[in-house]
């Protein structure tokens, strides 16, 4: 841990904390946090969102994992991709352009500077790619599997890939550009600190202390007309419960909790400021072992989807603030342009007992004299469903599976081991089902891939790094084939029909609901949040969102 | 003399029993660091296939056989080095332990004395008048306190004094606006921050040691030697003191001892619920990240800490009652 660091802030509340040791009966509470709660800071944001263990440790390192959440404010992408609705902004690169598969051509931004002063260009752009593949550890998307080459021609920069891989693009354009003229003399990308990180985004440090960190505006920034927020003040999250109270009790302006009934919990303590958007963030899904009977059946999995009561475990489970998921794989309605509108009802199973039964009755499912469903084979049917631990609301979840199956005659154990074993047992194909979390990717090729894609997965017993729930067709792989080497719009979207169809018929896995993004905020310093009507990022405070956002709020007036 | 030897070698003993079961542990734990640091990022996005390899490149996972593995630690361990942190990553363990101990050494470890203290004079106290208003009130009283869950009392005085009064911060161990230092402002905010946290543990504490203090010392007062005291005309503070409570200490210095060596392991729950910056937060923290490198080092500290002041409170016991030394020598 590493401490004495830019001292302004200190000289400035040394008087603060000794007034709150002697004044503590009255309101010693300034010493907590010296701005928000007293004197509201009209020019600062607080922001609850980084969880330090307990404190932070002073790193701002774009390619260490533990990095402060800050560090998305600092860096850039090239391009800005909504993952709502797929939307492309042009940031760092002001434009793309295909020429054929195999060759992506990117313009560079002109009259980009890093913080420190030094000019950014179209070499700084190589250099990172270039510096991904030197550090295999670095290349987290496995860019370097399909490219062949980076290289740069005055303002532009050529991708040219080994085969053909168009979705890669969403992967390039979010990829983090870190400055030559820095990374160069690294050798360890992964092993240092970057305690003063110079990127081209719209913040840079300002001061650190191991509770709290703040960010100020970057004076070189390209938008800088845009970015009204003067700083940005981090505190140590802390635990749920007092992370909510400092929320509620006006502290924070900005957090992504999940608060049981939000209404009463937040918005009601300053109903004329406090929002909260929870827009769909992906898709949380019941994944059976299609390796294992009688999951590899499809009409064991159909009538389990009728009867699995969706809406209830929405309600119930997520406090109501989600909604039930299409079983065709797209998060909506952001990705509704993908949507084939031919699938019954959305592409719903909704609920349905009674046919749940009669379909397994017709495939030979029959009740024993204890009540037990019996396979054809002439096996009881019962399995243990796993959840990681103290992701309670997964738990509920599993307890209302638990109880819908019951009335089939399945008994099904919920069990909650570690996240680490939960992880395993899917991905060593021992589990015989888990409630996980897929989608809410940029295109939805990227969430088919992983899910579907045949070449990912592994005979049960060996590793499977995708595909855990082992899906095998080769109508989809071949598919997925298609689409993945298509620049034209409409066979993408021929091709995403028919996956759909696949999701739809087959049920590789069976869709619960949408998982949310959860964020809370106040209005009272700052507008302009995304919001429903104007998605133009999704409202998290971490990735690359904050980029968005910073460059839209603006002071209440 | 041979009580004594014997008690170093069967420490020296035990130390690497606790070494090697340190070593195997957390290697018999399902999962991988990788998957196990992915379930951070699975909360926040979606992850792709190659995610995961390229983290288990970067923290670099154990190679070779585990006998290779035996030796390597071993050396380390004597050496001090206990690697590079999965969770704090890049930042070396005994760097992390060392931002940590101090804070949890302070607190807990004060707040541990003061309580035993003030416990067992209550407790002589209370069993000296036994019976009486005092006894009868603390002894429900803390029977009470003893009982309540830590996590309830704590939530329900952050609830109460830090946000309903605002008297005090609700977590945290120093002000979000300074940095550790040896100054006035900086040891005012720690010693204000740590007042709710100190006193949450002092209540639920406290009553375990007065108890079991006047419960002791009610037996010894029972014994033959008090009576003998008192036929002779000793005075009431010699017999309580030096004669009741002194005997009745006997049992309670090894459980005092254990204590003390288990604050090394922090308070877990104070910590967390505190967001404080100790022992029991890292352990808590390597736990969920199975972060074996850090998790080692704490599970060693801890063993070794305990096992020392066990060393140690066996060697005073030696002192403090013959009857143990010679019982060995015969």
């Amino acid at each position: 841990m590493r401490r004495l660091k830019r001292n302004g802030m200190i000289v400035a509340t040394l008087g603060v904390s000794l007034v709150a040791l002697t004044g503590c009966g009255s309101n010693g509470n300034s010493a907590t946090s010296p701005s928000p709660a007293n004197t509201v800071n009209a020019s600062q944001l607080v922001v609850g969102v980084d969880n330090g263990s307990p404190t932070f440790t002073d790193n701002f390192n774009p390619f260490a994992p533990g990095n402060r959440i800050g560090t998305s404010y600092i860096y850039e992408p090239l391009f800005f991709v909504n993952t709502i609705n797929g939307k492309i902004d042009p940031w760092l690169a002001t434009g793309y352009q295909w020429e054929g598969n195999k060759k992506l051509v990117l313009t560079i931004r002109s009259g980009v500077k890093w913080n420190d002063g030094t000019p950014f260009t179209a070499k700084d752009v190589a250099f990172t790619f270039d510096y991904l593949k030197q550090h295999p550890s670095l290349d987290w998307q496995g860019l370097w599997k399909v490219l062949q080459s980076v290289t740069t021609n005055g303002n532009q920069v050529v991708f040219t890939f080994n085969k053909p891989d168009v979705p890669a693009f969403y992967e390039i354009a979010s990829t983090i550009i870190v400055p030559q003229h820095i990374w160069s003399k690294i050798a360890h990308p992964t092993k240092g600190l970057n305690s003063n990180p110079v990127g081209t985004g719209p913040y840079e440090v300002d001061t650190f202390t191991p509770y709290q960190y703040t960010l100020k505006r970057n004076p070189n920034y390209w938008q800088k007309g845009k970015v009204q927020v003067k700083k940005i003040v981090f505190p140590v999250l802390g635990n749920n419960q007092t992370a909510a109270l400092n929320l509620s009790s006006g502290k924070w302006d900005w957090a992504t909790l999940f608060l049981p009934n939000v209404k009463q919990t937040f918005v009601s303590k300053d109903p004329q400021y406090n929002q909260y958007w929870f827009p769909p963030g992906g898709i949380v899904a019941l994944s059976l072992n299609l390796g294992k009977a009688p999951f590899n059946d499809v009409h064991f999995r159909e009538a389990l989807a009728y009867a699995i009561n969706k809406t209830k475990i929405a309600q119930q489970a997520e406090d109501g603030y989600v909604a039930t998921a299409s079983q065709a794989g797209l998060v909506l309605p952001g990705q509704k342009q993908w949507l084939d509108s031919s699938l019954p009802n959305g592409g719903s199973y909704s609920y349905n007992l009674t046919k749940a039964k009669q379909i397994l009755s017709q495939a030979g499912y029959h009740l024993n004299a204890q009540g037990q469903l019996v396979a054809p084979s002439g096996k009881s049917v019962s399995f243990s469903l796993e959840v990681p631990s103290g992701w309670s609301d997964w738990i509920q979840s599993a307890q209302i599976i638990q109880g819908n199956l019951k009335e089939l005659g399945i008994q099904v154990n919920v069990s909650t081991p570690q996240y680490g074993s939960y992880s395993q047992s899917q991905a060593m194909g021992q589990y015989d089902a888990a409630l996980t979390a897929y989608g809410g990717t940029a295109t939805p090729f990227t969430s088919y891939d992983t899910l579907l894609n045949s070449k990912y997965t592994a005979p049960i017993g060996q590793n499977a790094n995708a595909d855990q729930e082992r899906f095998n067709s080769a109508q989809t792989n071949q598919l997925l084939s298609s689409w993945r080497q298509a620049t034209n719009q409409q066979i993408q979207l021929q091709d995403a029909y028919q996956i759909e169809k696949v999701m739809y018929q087959q049920l590789p896995v069976i869709n619960l609901f949408y998982g949310a993004t959860w964020s809370e905020f106040s209005s009272k310093k700052f507008v302009g949040w995304p919001s429903a009507s104007n998605p133009y990022a999704p409202p998290a405070p971490y990735g690359q969102s904050p980029l968005m956002i910073m460059t839209h709020l603006r002071p209440q007036s | 003399m041979k009580y004594f030897m014997r008690k170093i070698v069967f420490f020296i003993v035990t130390i690497w029993i606790a070494i090697t079961l340190n070593f195997i542990l957390p290697r018999l734990m399902p999962g991988n660091p990788a998957q196990a640091m992915m379930s951070k990022f699975a909360q926040q996005g979606a992850i792709t296939p190659s995610q995961e390899h390229a983290l288990a490149l970067m923290l670099g996972m154990p190679t070779g056989s585990l006998w290779t593995q035996y030796w390597q630690y071993l050396l380390h361990v004597c050496e001090g080095n206990f690697g590079v942190s999965y969770s704090f990553y890049p930042v070396k363990v005994i760097t992390v332990i060392a931002g940590a101990l101090p804070w949890t050494l302070t607190l807990v470890g004060l707040v541990t004395i003061i309580q035993f203290v003030v416990g067992t004079l209550l407790g002589v106290y209370a069993a000296w008048h036994r019976g009486r208003k005092f006894d009868s009130v603390a002894t429900v009283l803390f029977s009470f306190t003893s009982a309540f869950p830590y996590f309830w009392i704590a939530l329900l005085f952050i609830y109460l004094f830090g946000y309903i009064l605002n008297w005090f911060p609700i977590s945290g161990g120093y002000s979000g606006s300074l940095s550790p230092a040896l100054n006035w402002s900086f040891v005012g905010s720690a010693l204000y921050h740590s007042i709710l946290p100190a006193l949450t543990i002092f209540i639920t504490g406290i009553g375990g040691s007065l108890l079991s203090m006047r419960n002791n010392m009610i037996n010894t007062l029972g014994e033959d030697y008090i009576l003998l005291g008192r036929a002779e005309g000793l005075s009431e503070t010699v017999i309580s003191i030096r004669y009741a409570a002194r005997n009745a200490l006997l049992p309670i210095v090894t459980n005092f001892a254990m204590t003390l060596g288990m604050v090394v392991g922090g308070s877990l729950l104070m910590e967390t619920v505190f967001a404080y910056p100790g022992m029991g937060y890292l352990l808590s923290t390597a736990l969920s990240n199975q972060d074996y490198p850090l998790l080692q080092a704490l599970f060693l500290f801890i063993t070794v800490s305990v096992l020392l002041a066990n060393f140690a409170a066996d060697i005073v016991y030696g002192f403090l009652d013959p009857r143990v030394r010679r019982g060995g020598a015969r």
